[in-house]
């Protein structure tokens, strides 16, 4: 059994799917804020519309999809030169662009399809919590601007933390693919939880 | 190896192989270059005009370009928030599709051939067709359309030079005419451009096609989310399945047209099954007695009969929407220019809301409240010459003179025009010949149905002046080309906002002017000097406007203001919180104490206070003897919508999108990758009817008219049978807007320009077209 291992701080997201009203603020937020070349295709953060029937009733969801800075990174075991790397300090997962070969080994293991390859860089990239911005006391820049509060960011090792406070009063959440084993960081819930 | 994206829903998995290995955590760090902490060299305010909501925002600024916006999180209108468009404004600023000088056309109007000219070459030539205009015509044959926060600079200019009534904002006669007529009439208060909904405190919304999540305005979709936190019931009702209805818990497909009939229906229930809120009913309406018997004929069979929504159904939604009055809200749809009964669709809604006494109450309308700023130092714009001139001739309002409306609406259409029947003045030359027309941030080629009768129009003038950001399809017909700096690049005059939480905020330039561009304020400066007309316009540009504003307010709030953006009333009461085990009556009691303290009181109803209304009676008009009086229905009546002449004819509505303002964010970069061309929604009966498929390309026809460039067919049971949906600002035809040139079908030309005799603003959804294989 794989042991999730201690970190200094654990960052997260909660995800309240409800309340995502698919209005894309996040993502133009996310390609301004890191100069994300232009181009359907390159993107850190999505909102995927899902679209079904269910027992002759349409129900349409929006799911909010990045980077999920796995516990057990696929990504950073396939790299070959060690670009892609974990923080043992907060656990974000991220990749050293000059270290980078361009192989897109960790594209093809990555099972939430978070990584594009950056022309412009020369490398791979992926979203980074938006680290930079929380060393500037600043809240991730999708999180910042999401208009209907459905993306929380904060410390799971801070029991005050609003992503504590939402899994701890969430009567169920769950995280994306969890048969891969990759234990993930980026978790949802349901039910219309309070937010700001 | 090609690695594509968006793979990750096929389930295309690689992380399979994984084992229980022990997390290594970095062995190179030693070689990294550590991320450097985000901190912008500088830090600008202003407010957003990617739409007309205008959120409050910082420009965030390194090496001499705005890289990032923000909302700013001390405003009260959109706490910090921005949306996909805002988030983009950075992409209109940096487009290099830009007006980048001033223009004069060389070619024939519409072949958008022109010559770059200085800016006093620019004044000259317009000052000069002015005075033509005047001394040929008068003044009061030049007219004005106008949309953006610069709407004070060009209607000043234009009263300078002696326009008189013929002017527009189509943001009634295009949007929220009908809908600010129904609620004049009923209220006494148009409900304006930031609507008074207390969406964040309702436990029941209803929407007839109110489509917040995609015809989005930050601080309405914030409230609206804090709703559904609150687990507010959310029924919305539309023809089509939209991104709202995936947010509500009863979506109802209605028949197009008909939402009329279920309104009054539901008002049917309530008056039968005596679930009105009597308390209000009694102490703040009048004609209460006359409604009861008048709608006992629309009972819920009949509404089922029109709406196809069951009879059942209306009479569930009207008790349980009753049981939670006040705290609920029957919501007016924004843009009600839709089938030419839209003031009495209007008039319904706000009686229904009446009969639930939601008027200032939580979770119903509150009260707006505005900070009082100083204005600007400016002389009486009436001692101008011209204005002299247009007083002595006091020439009709051509398009008062071309409509029969009722009188109070006559007072409203005088101070906000009708922009639909100011073209048709211009196209018939009719009471009078207009002769001179400025278009100022509006695409009449693209807000007004049957479009092609505006380039009619626009054979018509002697002179077209356009001031825009980009050159869209109706500079082609401009004489002269005025390029108007972004927000991002100017100052504007300081702005106080009627809103539950008042507030003023204030545009700075985040950079200079990219381009040779000017702003408004600067290019009416600069024409009316040369009118010799300087006196009026103390200040050379917007810069002087906003200091000669704000130097006269105290000293305090000056640095406030210029320290954080924004000047609010504090503190602000948090909204309901009805999680856990409260009790909903404890927990709006516990908000409506807070209150009490607050500098500004949104509840005053709730809250005890003795509230008029601005009626005639001082109170609610169930009946509106008003419009008795002018010879109109006093009780909201119901017309089924018009049908098609032919078979395989569908009609044709139209909507936004969340990433795009009406027509004028089409070149966004950022926003194309969201949405980049539209498409046209077919029923699954429909498309096997004309044998279209799912993906298909297609044109619409009407008559003669063919739309040019063929989109996608989505056939889809999202839509209802008989209708067909497209997105709104698409049929790009200037080729200078290089992003969306000769992208998807555009709506103004194929909708009708019909209009409603209560409002006379404009009824698009009347037009039936066919759909043919491209």
């Amino acid at each position: 059994m794989f042991e999730r291992l201690k970190k200094e701080k654990n960052y997260a997201m909660v995800i309240v799917q409800d309340r995502c009203v698919d209005c894309k603020a996040c993502e133009v937020a996310c390609k301004a804020m890191w100069e994300v070349p232009d181009g359907k295709l390159n993107y850190r953060t999505q909102v995927l519309d899902i679209d079904k029937v269910e027992n002759g009733q349409r129900k349409m969801t929006f799911m909010p999809i990045l980077c999920n800075h796995c516990d057990n990174p696929p990504c950073v075991w396939v790299c070959p030169t060690g670009a892609s790397y974990k923080r043992k300090s907060d656990g974000i997962v991220l990749v050293t662009p000059n270290m980078c070969i361009g192989c897109k080994a960790c594209m093809e293991a990555c099972p939430y399809d978070a990584r594009y390859y950056n022309e412009e860089l020369g490398a791979v990239d992926k979203c980074t919590f938006c680290l930079p911005r929380l060393e500037s006391g600043l809240e991730p820049a999708c999180v910042q601007t999401c208009v209907g509060g459905s993306r929380n960011f904060g410390d799971l090792n801070d029991p005050n933390s609003i992503v504590s406070k939402l899994l701890k009063e969430a009567t169920n959440y769950w995280v994306l693919k969890p048969e891969d084993g990759t234990y993930p960081n980026i978790y949802y819930i349901s039910n219309s939880a309070k937010t700001e | 190896m090609q690695i594509k994206r968006r793979t990750f829903l096929k389930g295309a998995l690689a992380g399979s192989a994984l084992l229980s290995l022990p997390l290594i955590f970095d062995s190179k760090a030693q070689a990294r270059e550590e991320l450097e902490p985000y901190k912008p060299n500088k830090v600008t305010f202003n407010f957003c005009e990617m739409c007309f909501w205008n959120c409050t925002e910082k420009a965030f600024v390194n090496d001499g370009k705005v890289r990032k916006l923000e909302g700013n999180d001390k405003s009260p209108l959109n706490f910090g928030k921005l949306c996909a468009k805002g988030q983009a404004g950075i992409k209109t600023l940096y487009d290099d599709n830009r007006l980048k000088t001033p223009l004069i056309r060389v070619g024939e109007r519409g072949e958008g051939k022109w010559k770059k000219v200085s800016w006093d070459e620019a004044f000259e030539f317009a000052a000069k067709k002015f005075k033509e205009v005047i001394d040929k015509y008068g003044p009061e044959t030049i007219a004005l359309e106008m949309h953006g926060t610069g709407e004070p600079a060009i209607h000043r200019l234009f009263e300078a030079l002696g326009g008189t009534t013929n002017f527009a904002i189509p943001a009634y006669s295009q949007c929220t005419g009908s809908r600010d007529i129904g609620f004049y009439y009923t209220y006494g208060a148009a409900l304006g451009g930031h609507e008074p909904l207390d969406l964040s405190n309702s436990r029941y919304i209803i929407l007839l096609g109110r489509n917040e999540t995609e015809s989005l305005h930050v601080s309405e979709l914030y409230h609206f989310a804090k709703a559904i936190g609150n687990k507010a019931k959310i029924v919305y009702v539309d023809p089509r399945y939209t991104h709202t209805a995936a947010k509500a818990d009863k979506y109802l497909q209605i028949k197009s047209g008909t939402d009329t009939a279920f309104v009054l229906a539901l008002i049917n229930v309530m008056v039968t099954e005596d679930l009105i809120n009597h308390d209000f009913v009694d102490k703040y309406t009048t004609g209460y007695n006359k409604l009861k018997p008048y709608i006992a004929k629309y009972t819920p069979q009949w509404a089922e009969s029109q709406t196809g929504i069951k009879a059942d159904e209306i009479i569930q939604i009207a008790r349980e929407i009753s049981s939670y009055a006040p705290n609920c809200i029957i919501v007016p749809p924004r843009r009600s220019t839709r089938y030419g009964y839209d003031t009495q669709f209007s008039r319904a809604i706000a009686i229904a809301n009446a009969l639930l006494g939601n008027w200032f109450q939580p979770g119903g309308f509150f009260k707006a409240n505005k900070i009082k700023v100083p204005e600007a130092d400016m002389p009486d714009v009436e001692e101008s010459k011209y204005a002299q001139l247009a007083q002595q001739r006091s020439a009709a309002n051509a398009v008062l003179s071309l409509t029969k409306l009722p009188s109070t609406t006559q007072e409203i259409v005088g101070a906000l025009g009708l922009d639909n029947v100011l073209w048709e003045a211009i196209r018939t030359q009719k009471p009078y010949p207009i002769k001179a027309m400025i278009s100022y941030g509006t695409n009449p080629l693209f807000h007004n149905g049957d479009s092609n009768k505006i380039k009619e129009a626009l054979s018509k003038l002697d002179f077209y002046m356009v001031v825009d950001i980009l050159p869209w399809e109706h500079t082609l017909y401009a004489d002269i080309v005025f390029p108007e700096s972004t927000y991002l690049e100017k100052y504007d005059a300081l702005k106080s906002i009627s809103w539950k939480y008042p507030y003023v905020h204030f545009r700075e330039p985040a950079v200079d002017p990219v381009y040779d561009t000017r702003d408004i304020w600067a290019i009416a400066h600069g024409i009316a000097k040369h009118m010799g007309l300087g006196e009026f316009f103390p200040f050379k540009d917007a810069k002087g406007v906003f200091y000669s504003s704000i130097n006269q307010m105290p000293k305090d709030q000056i640095e406030k203001l210029l320290k954080e953006g924004v000047i609010s009333l504090e503190p602000i009461p948090a909204d309901v919180d009805l999680s856990g085990d409260i009790d909903p009556k404890v927990a709006y009691q516990n908000m409506l104490n807070a209150y009490k303290k607050a500098p500004f009181n949104p509840y005053p109803i709730a809250l005890g206070e003795n509230v008029s209304f601005g009626t005639g009676s001082g109170k609610i008009d169930l009946y509106s003897e008003s419009l008795e009086k002018d010879g109109f229905d006093p009780l909201p009546t119901y017309t089924p919508p018009n049908k098609p002449k032919k078979q395989n004819e569908f009609r044709l509505i139209f909507g936004r999108v969340a990433v795009h303002t009406h027509a004028r964010t089409q070149d966004n970069e950022w926003l194309l990758e969201h949405y980049d061309d539209n498409n046209v929604w077919v029923n699954p009966q429909d498309a096997k009817a004309i044998n279209i498929k799912d993906g298909e390309k297609v044109v619409l026809v009407k008559g003669d008219l063919k739309s040019p460039y063929p989109v996608k067919a989505k056939v889809t049971d999202k839509i209802i049978q008989g209708t067909i949906f497209i997105a709104h600002g698409w049929g790009r035809f200037s080729p200078y807007t290089t992003r969306c040139y000769k992208k998807g079908v555009s709506d103004a030309e194929l909708c009708s320009n019909d209009s409603d005799p209560y409002s006379g603003s404009a009824a698009f959804l009347n037009s039936f077209v066919s759909i043919e294989k491209a």
